[in-house]
């Protein structure tokens, strides 16, 4: 029996010393991470193959299929193909985008195996901007340069929101990797009746003083929010720190500093300024989501926070006049200092269109920039992707008056987002992933302790715990 | 003289009867704990997405207009199109009969082999497939997603029924193999007495007459345990089908993969979604398994072997 | 993969008075079966070799590599550096990887016994056959063929943080059942898995139970009732030796199962604790399907690996622990009046 077992363990050690050759053979000499900062790129990992066809200007498309891999879904999703089969309709014989859905969870390392062993591979992935780095840095998608020289097909990125379209090269030199969508955040909606006579709020103390006011006329708790609720713990706490000037890691190499001497007063400041809105008895510290939109729909609360493409939703589940509800925007209200420019900011996340090293033939490319260039310009694609809470990142559409007369885009979108350049996303690194789950875990760690004096070592040891997870990463 | 009869029956009648009752209860208690999460499920996925978000605390909708069918009719009309799921049902249809077909033949001649049939590495045959069940399976997945891709562009299959095809031999045949299946088998026909073999086996039987006439309807029951463990695993599995299909057109989606179209994260629905869709692929597993699952069982008295 | 030890005994016995009668006949025969045999099992071992081998076995070899799946440049041989850097405590992903077995064993440790007593005594009440009863079966089974992910949907929502968990809001209550840190105060999440999986997967070993207890001859009930055993005695002397090789089986599996705990873990927890790892499977899915850790894959290959050879070990103890006991078991009464039992019925089967 003993000999037996012996024969297995040799069998086995064989077959893996013949697999560890045969893998090792194909493996190149290692290269490190790619480091922080601006990077030339010496040699391209992508290959253009044909000749684009042009009729004048014009670039003729020949029944070019494209795969589309996008995260957007449920919902979102059956809007978005409506969208995508409008577009189909219009370059019938010309363009066919075909879009699978894949959860945002299962995107990046699905696609990565997609494209790495080109089976399956997506042509043009559509993605959180956040999330493009990681991919551009394994060398897996490619920029758009070339196509758009080649094919004349415009995508000048002064046309699209400041906050977004600077992070398109990916810090790789004169590339443009990414092209923005649309963005989306944590939003605040308001109940005219409750507020009556009384303006909108527009920095922190006029906040807290309409509350306190309104909760003592009306008796209610006049802040609507579900504290521990994705999207909240998502997007207000980032946008409390952008606006006090914080940032979420050091750009020279990557690593989380939020215990440095600048961001520390501002990370405080941030945690502070949603605290007091709790310990003010304006807003309760753990509503369920459930008790949040059962407030705000009884007209129990001036203020309800909720994701955007949810709006919808609460104005057809609203039994009063749906005008008497308004849209407000975040801005200033959780900074310390309302003068500084960065008072203004809204951290949220945003879709990007990007291409897929996979993708060869410059006709398919061209036609990749047509898809994208209709879905940033085309009116009727952005008035229904608005009305799935999505508001566009292109300066033509927002800039369009049909577009801007929309309902939902007029009486909500715009109120959101008075101005789109002042809508930030987290900047470019490949660890965006982990800056963004410990953030959330900070926040919650600090608002359920809820006492001041613990903050500071509480941002120490989250920043060492990102740290930890990103010197595992680079481990090897 | 008849009631005679049932006073001196009674005592062990009365017992029995005694224990039936007890089982009852016992069983009732534990229908409510088994039961109850079904009932959740199909509450919520009647209830409007308003009534999820306000009330929690009920089954069922709270009041006749928040009941929705919506989710449930959406999976044949979707954005105003037919869906295709009835074409991926039948796709998951075919390839999950495949696989448990595949697998039952497998497991089969794996476990008369072993049992019925005298051969050199026997031994380390089956040692190695216990040791082997040690290993953690989604160390595979990437190699595994790479042969996949390496073959299918040696060989060009990229699109037609030969991609088609190929992508659906990778869904069927990886999980034919399932070493658990094997023991399984391999323990039932260990159960049947060797004598009935060996007398079958010296009046002359082939391996096949033996194997047909007397092995596999003996094994009938734990066939059927197989077949549904199988038929299972494969209609839910969704990781790898979502790797080797997706980009692939509509048309060739497995059930469960084309019902994640329907769940997302974004909205309130979401829970209803994913109760409805829940609901809807529970639907053939739950007729594969009321046909398996009385003679699952009752087919083990039935197998000759005792009465 | 126990009940036929006494059988095989039999049958050896049986064959070695063959042997002595035939043997060169045997000789032929026995190579001609041999063959026979290796071509029966052929198909299995050419798919499993192909789908089932080759792909761990590639996992086994970039444990010895810098591995990235995604990017080909970034490759090389590392030799036992992933294995170091496994043993290495400083860092915190082996912290975190060694302590995710601590929390396993003790899952391990008080659900293997539950998944074995619960359906054991389900199956026997089942057996006693109360009104409705294939209802009942049906109906303890079929959490079974419920996906994960919709078990973790049903349980998430039931036991949802805030008051809009059902479970909260019948309770009018806030208790965080999914969240903290093991260790510390997560002993509500352990209690919320443990109701999960019992809901899951009790409908396996209790169909399988249930099935051992049909095969017990009611013979030998009747006869242990005869020398006055009462319910006890029989489920003692009777039940239990007899259903023990299913038992056996059930037993392993469970162990092994239960030592790769992973779904209910990753679907039963609060954003919170969602990064802390607490079991070695979920370690490895974790680090192995995000793609921000593509880099360490070869390190999380070791990882897999090292556990692979825990779960040997206890899969190994099991077995040789089992085999005592099979052996013990074999010259007990009831065991030869059981095999003298089964040869009745061997009889009236072959007669009939």
């Amino acid at each position: 029996m003993k000999a037996k077992r012996k024969g297995i363990i040799s069998v086995l050690c064989a077959a893996i010393v013949a697999a560890t050759m045969l893998a090792a053979c194909g493996g190149g000499g290692g290269s490190g991470p790619i480091g922080a900062g601006e990077h030339n790129i010496d040699k391209e990992w992508w290959t253009t193959t044909g000749e684009i066809v042009k009729d004048g200007d014009d670039v003729v498309f020949n029944n070019i299929e494209i795969k589309l891999a996008t995260v957007v879904a449920g919902t979102d999703l059956a809007k978005f193909n409506t969208i995508v089969n409008r577009f189909n309709a219009e370059y019938l014989d010309r363009i066919n985008i075909v879009p699978s859905s894949i959860t945002e969870e299962e995107f990046n390392s699905q696609v990565a195996k997609q494209i790495s062993n080109n089976a399956n591979a997506p042509d043009l992935l559509m993605t959180h901007q956040k999330e493009f780095k990681s991919l551009a840095d394994s060398k897996l998608i490619q920029p758009f340069n070339e196509a758009i020289e080649k094919s004349g097909i415009e995508l000048d990125l002064d046309n699209y929101a400041a906050g977004l379209s600077k992070y398109s090269s990916l810090n790789f030199k004169d590339q443009q990797f990414t092209v923005p969508v649309d963005m989306h955040s944590e939003v605040v909606i308001y109940n005219k009746k409750l507020l009556g006579d009384n303006a909108l709020p527009t920095n922190h103390a006029e906040l807290v003083a309409l509350c306190k006011k309104i909760a003592l006329e009306k008796n209610i708790t006049p802040i609507a929010a579900s504290t521990h609720s994705a999207s909240f713990y998502r997007f207000v706490f980032n946008t409390a720190i952008l606006q006090n000037g914080g940032t979420f890691f050091d750009a020279s190499n990557y690593k989380a500093d939020w215990a440095s001497a600048a961001n520390m007063p501002a990370y405080k400041a941030a945690i502070a300024s949603i605290r007091e809105l709790i310990t003010e008895n304006l807003m309760k510290k753990q509503q369920s989501t459930g008790d949040a939109l059962a407030a705000f729909l009884g007209d129990k609360a001036l203020f309800y926070f909720v994701e955007p493409w949810s709006v919808d939703s609460v104005l057809n589940a609203y039994s009063g006049d749906k005008n008497d509800i308004g849209g407000a925007s975040m801005s200033k209200w959780f900074a310390a200092d309302p003068t500084k420019d960065c008072a203004d900011y809204i951290y949220g996340d945003a879709h990007a269109f990007g291409i897929s090293k996979t993708v060869t033939d410059i006709s398919k490319k061209a036609a990749i920039c047509e898809f994208v260039k209709w879905f940033s310009e085309n009116t009727s694609a952005g008035v229904s992707w608005a009305n799935a809470g999505h508001y566009s990142a292109s300066k033509t559409l927002t800039e369009n008056t049909s577009y801007a007369a929309e309902n939902m885009v007029a009486n909500y979108l715009t109120k959101f987002y008075p101005d789109i350049d002042d809508f930030q996303t987290m900047d470019i690194s490949p660890y965006t992933y982990q800056y963004k789950s410990y953030l959330e875990q900070l926040y919650l760690a600090m608002i359920t302790n809820n006492n001041a004096s613990n903050d500071e070592a509480d941002i120490i040891a989250y920043q060492k715990k990102v740290n930890d997870e990103i010197a595992t990463i680079n481990m090897m | 003289m008849v009631k005679k009869q049932k006073r001196v029956l009674s005592k062990s009648e009365r017992e029995r009867r005694k224990n039936k009752i007890v089982a009852f209860c016992v069983m009732a208690v534990a229908a409510v704990f088994f039961g109850f999460p079904f009932l959740y499920m199909l509450g919520s996925s009647v209830k409007s997405d308003l009534d999820l978000q306000l009330h929690p605390e009920l089954i069922f909708p709270s009041s006749f207009g928040e009941w929705t069918f919506e989710r449930y009719t959406g999976f044949f009309m979707y954005a105003g199109k037919i869906a295709t799921l009835p074409i991926a049902f039948l796709n998951s249809l075919w390839s999950t009969a495949a696989n448990v077909l595949l697998t039952v033949a497998l497991d089969l001649l794996v476990a008369y082999a072993v049992i019925f049939v005298r051969f050199k590495f026997k031994k380390v045959f089956m040692k190695f497939l216990y040791l082997w069940m040690a290993i953690p399976g989604v160390i595979a997945t990437a190699p595994m997603f790479a042969m996949y891709a390496t073959i299918k562009n040696a060989l060009g299959l990229h699109e037609g029924v030969g991609a088609y095809l190929y992508i659906y031999l990778w869904l069927i045949v990886p999980g034919s193999t399932g070493i658990f299946n094997v023991l399984l088998m391999r323990n039932m026909f260990a159960s049947i007495p060797m004598e009935i073999v060996e007398s079958a086996r010296s009046d002359g039987a082939s391996n096949m007459q033996i194997f047909r006439r007397i092995v596999l309807p003996l094994a009938r029951s734990t066939i059927l345990l197989i077949v549904l463990f199988t038929f299972n695993g494969s209609w839910n599995s969704l990781a790898w089908p979502l790797l080797v299909l997706s980009g692939e057109s509509k048309t060739w989606e497995t059930l469960t993969l084309a019902l994640t179209g329907y769940t997302g994260s974004s909205n309130w629905g979401q829970v209803g979604y994913s109760m409805a869709s829940s609901v809807f692929a529970l639907i053939p597993t739950l007729i594969v398994f009321l046909f398996t699952q009385s003679k699952m069982i009752d087919g083990l008295s039935s197998t000759g072997v005792k009465k | 993969m126990a009940s036929n030890s006494i059988l095989e005994e039999y049958v050896e016995a049986s064959e070695e008075a063959e042997i002595a009668e035939k043997k060169k006949a045997q000789k032929k025969s026995r190579r001609r079966e041999s063959a026979f045999g290796m071509a029966l099992i052929a198909p299995y071992i050419l798919i499993f070799v192909v789908f089932s081998l080759v792909p761990p076995v590639l996992g086994i070899a970039f444990s010895f590599m810098s591995y990235n799946p995604y990017n080909t440049a970034d490759i090389r041989f590392v030799g036992f550096q992933n294995y170091i850097n496994i043993f290495n405590f400083d860092l915190p992903i082996s912290k975190s990887f060694w302590s995710s077995f601590g929390t396993m064993f003790i899952y391990v440790a008080i659900g293997t016994p539950l998944a074995v007593i619960i359906p054991f005594f389900l199956a026997y009440f089942i057996n006693m056959e109360p009104p409705g009863y294939k209802f009942f079966r049906a109906l303890i089974y079929f959490p079974n063929v419920v996906s994960i992910t919709i078990m973790g949907i049903i349980f998430g929502n039931m036991f949802a943080g805030d008051s809009s968990g059902l479970i909260n809001s019948w309770l009018g209550t806030e208790i965080h059942w999914l969240s903290g840190e093991p260790w510390k105060d997560d002993i509500l999440r352990w209690v919320v898995i443990f109701i999960a999986t019992e809901w899951w997967c009790t409908g396996t070993n209790f169909i399988i139970f249930a099935a051992a207890f049909r095969d017990v001859p009611k013979s030998l009930y009747e006869a242990c009732e005869m020398d006055g055993g009462g319910k006890w005695k029989k489920i003692l002397h009777v039940t239990i030796p007899n259903i023990k090789s299913t038992v056996t089986v059930c037993l392993f599996n469970i162990l092994i199962g239960y030592l790769g705990l992973y779904g209910q873990v990753i679907v039963l927890n609060d954003f919170t604790n969602a990064n802390i790892m607490v079991s070695p499977t979920m370690f490895i899915q974790h680090y192995l399907s995000d793609f921000s850790y593509a880099r360490i894959t070869g390190y999380v290959c070791a990882c897999a690996l090292m556990f692979g050879i825990v779960v040997m070990f206890f899969s190994t103890i099991q077995r040789k622990a089992m085999g005592e006991h099979r052996t013990r078991s074999k010259r007990t009464e009831d065991c030869i009046a059981y095999f003298a039992d089964r040869d009745r019925f061997t009889t009236e089967a072959s007669n009939g």
